[in-house]
């Protein structure tokens, strides 16, 4: 049977500061569970300092097991901590600056769950595949960071990918949407992209994304598990509703496979004071469904 | 399932590089190199040693049967297996047999990027055994006048080339050092030669001991080696305190038949403070067939 983790239902609405129930939890197939998370780097100062917050990012990651973690911000040797605290997950990973320098949008997976096929990287600039480049006003040099995996239990296939768009220059911001559309134009399967959009829902960027068929996960998921808290946290445990919905989660399906996007839920876990990230982390529970007697170039059941 | 034989299809061919494989008419004087060792040739390094292979794998797709990835995988296995690494340099690799060879290995952890960008094409992979080694940092840079360029060619070389560098450290001795993994260029000769000076650029800020490995299409006769020597680079094959093997060439063209007449192109070079013990050319073949149409070379080492 198809079955949704039993404890999520028990989950109170908009539940924080409590270990104990996951938001999502883990998932058995054909369900995926994926996390989107701006860890914030770890050059951070007290009372924000990576040692301080990193058993909280471990304590979020074990209690939600994602199939999938979308990363933003992550320094080399801070995902490799994050990668020594959780067990069983696979990654793709190169910094913004090249190699293990700066930070990545790296991305995690549960490799007993996925198989990876592909996957690239790609600077949001004029020359994308410049290692470092920077255009159009950007703050900071950015990037993204796709990767095709196949469910080794279903046989299904998606893209995911990793996005941190700028935080200052609007045009950098909708010129990485291009590059984004551009890029995910050229998949044949479902494609899941998530990230931090460094702006909210009200954005041209956004209305470029969901404009060219990205849906929003918190619009299309049959459930809501929290409040439309801001993902941006401002380092205060207490979460609001307010306009910085940064970190999304969106979805487009193929010509052959929808994505059925479940629940959805921003995870505020804090503990006392203290916040893992500047961030909260944005979780979807989706599921790919093939769609009966459409036929595409590649035929129904994919390429074998 | 039949993961394996989708990832094939999604992954397509190999660009086709290299010299061609030379047909072997040399079959008949088999299959002594198997039984010339029970066991390894060096092994599983001891207390602080530490154990390099450089393994040019011959890209997946190129070659009909007998000399399929399915059908040479096992004998790459059993080389790996036998001799235990502490670090891997692989040559040719594609992604999906790179992951191969890290399924295989069990417990080393790698980093790789394709040379024309995320997994697309050949790699010049790194794999480390992670009980014995943390990475501090690493890099990728393309052989040619723009090495931040991912795809860039510039030297005469109508294939792309790329290096791939990691600074580990030791979590036996504390210390750390560096490794480098290249693959030169087949023809251009000028292509080599301006490789083998950005090797000794790149190392030349590090004051940590430093391997410097891979396929260097050329042979110890020729100017490359010279640039390399002369920069201080000393060759293990040589200067090993025990030779494990004679100096057979590391091409062996498909020959079984292991001869110190054929071109010995894949070395393992070290900075002069490193001490070598053993170094010799893995001529493992099973039933007349190779593991590649290169030998890999090993070198056990101790640090100072």
């Amino acid at each position: 049977m198809e079955k949704v983790n039993d404890a999520l239902i028990a989950a109170p609405e908009g539940s924080r500061n409590d270990g104990g129930h996951p938001l999502l939890g883990p998932v058995d197939p054909p369900f995926l569970h994926v996390m989107t998370y701006n860890l914030k780097s770890a050059s951070g100062s007290a009372p924000h300092s990576w040692w301080k917050r990193r058993p909280l990012v471990k304590a979020v990651l074990e209690n939600e097991l994602p199939s999938i973690i979308c990363t933003q911000e992550g320094r080399f040797r801070q995902l490799l901590e994050l990668r020594e605290d959780l067990d069983g997950y696979d990654w793709v990973h190169l910094g913004r600056g090249g190699g293990s320098r700066s930070e990545a949008t790296a991305i995690f997976w549960d490799s007993a769950r996925l198989l990876p096929l592909e996957y690239d990287h790609l600077w949001l600039s004029k020359r994308p595949n410049v290692i470092g480049s920077r255009s159009w006003g950007s703050g900071t040099v950015r990037m993204l960071t796709w990767v095709h995996l196949e469910d080794r239990a279903t046989g299904r296939r998606l893209y995911v990918v990793d996005n941190h768009f700028d935080h200052r220059s609007e045009k950098a911001r909708r010129k990485g949407a291009r590059i984004l559309l551009d890029t995910v134009d050229r998949f044949l399967d479902p494609v899941v992209v998530a990230g931090d959009f460094n702006c909210g829902p009200d954005s041209a960027t956004y209305r470029a994304l969901t404009g060219g068929g990205l849906e929003d996960a918190w619009e299309t998921a049959a459930e809501r598990v929290t409040p439309n808290w801001a993902t941006f946290n401002r380092w205060r445990a207490k979460p609001s509703e307010g306009p910085t919905r940064m970190d999304w989660i969106l979805a487009r399906p193929s010509d052959d496979c929808a994505v059925e996007i479940h629940r959805v839920g921003v995870n505020a876990y804090a503990e006392g004071d203290l916040t893992p990230s500047d961030h909260w982390p944005v979780q979807a529970l989706l599921r790919l469904v093939p769609r009966r007697g459409r036929t595409s170039h590649r035929g129904a059941s994919g390429s074998r | 399932m039949t993961t394996i034989l989708s990832r094939r299809n999604v992954l397509g061919a190999g660009l086709a590089v290299g010299a061609s494989a030379v047909a072997s008419g040399a079959l008949a004087g088999t299959a002594q190199a198997e039984e010339a060792f029970g066991g390894s040739l060096i092994g599983a390094a001891r207390g602080d040693q530490l154990h390099f292979i450089t393994f040019n794998l011959r890209y997946e797709g190129g070659d009909p049967a007998p000399r399929t990835w399915d059908e040479r995988r096992p004998l790459v296995k059993s080389v790996l297996r036998r001799e235990k690494p502490t670090v891997l340099f692989t040559q040719e690799g594609l992604y999906g047999q790179n992951q191969d060879v890290l399924e295989d290995l069990k417990d080393h952890d790698w980093i790789h990027l394709g040379r024309l960008g995320g997994s697309k094409s050949e790699a010049t992979a790194v794999f480390w055994e992670r009980k014995r080694l943390k990475v501090l940092e690493y890099d990728h840079l393309w052989l040619s006048d723009t090495p931040l360029l991912i795809g860039s060619k510039s030297w005469g070389n109508n294939v792309v080339r790329m290096l791939t560098w990691v600074r580990f450290q030791d979590l036996r001795t504390g210390g750390d050092f560096y490794v480098v993994n290249n693959h030169f260029d087949h023809q251009s000769e000028p292509s080599r030669q301006k490789g083998a000076q950005m090797n000794l650029d790149v190392i030349a800020a590090w004051t940590s001991p430093v391997i410097v490995a891979g396929d260097f299409n050329n042979t110890p006769d020729t100017p490359i080696y010279q640039i390399l020597t002369d920069g201080g680079l000393v060759d293990t094959m040589l200067a090993a305190e025990e030779p494990v093997t004679p100096v057979y060439g590391t091409w062996n063209g498909w020959n079984p038949v292991p001869t110190e007449e054929e071109r010995r192109i894949d070395w393992i070079l070290t900075t002069p403070e490193v001490r070598i013990l053993k170094a010799g050319v893995n001529t493992y073949a099973k039933d007349g067939r190779t593991p590649s149409d290169h030998w890999p070379a090993q070198a056990l080492v101790e640090l100072p």
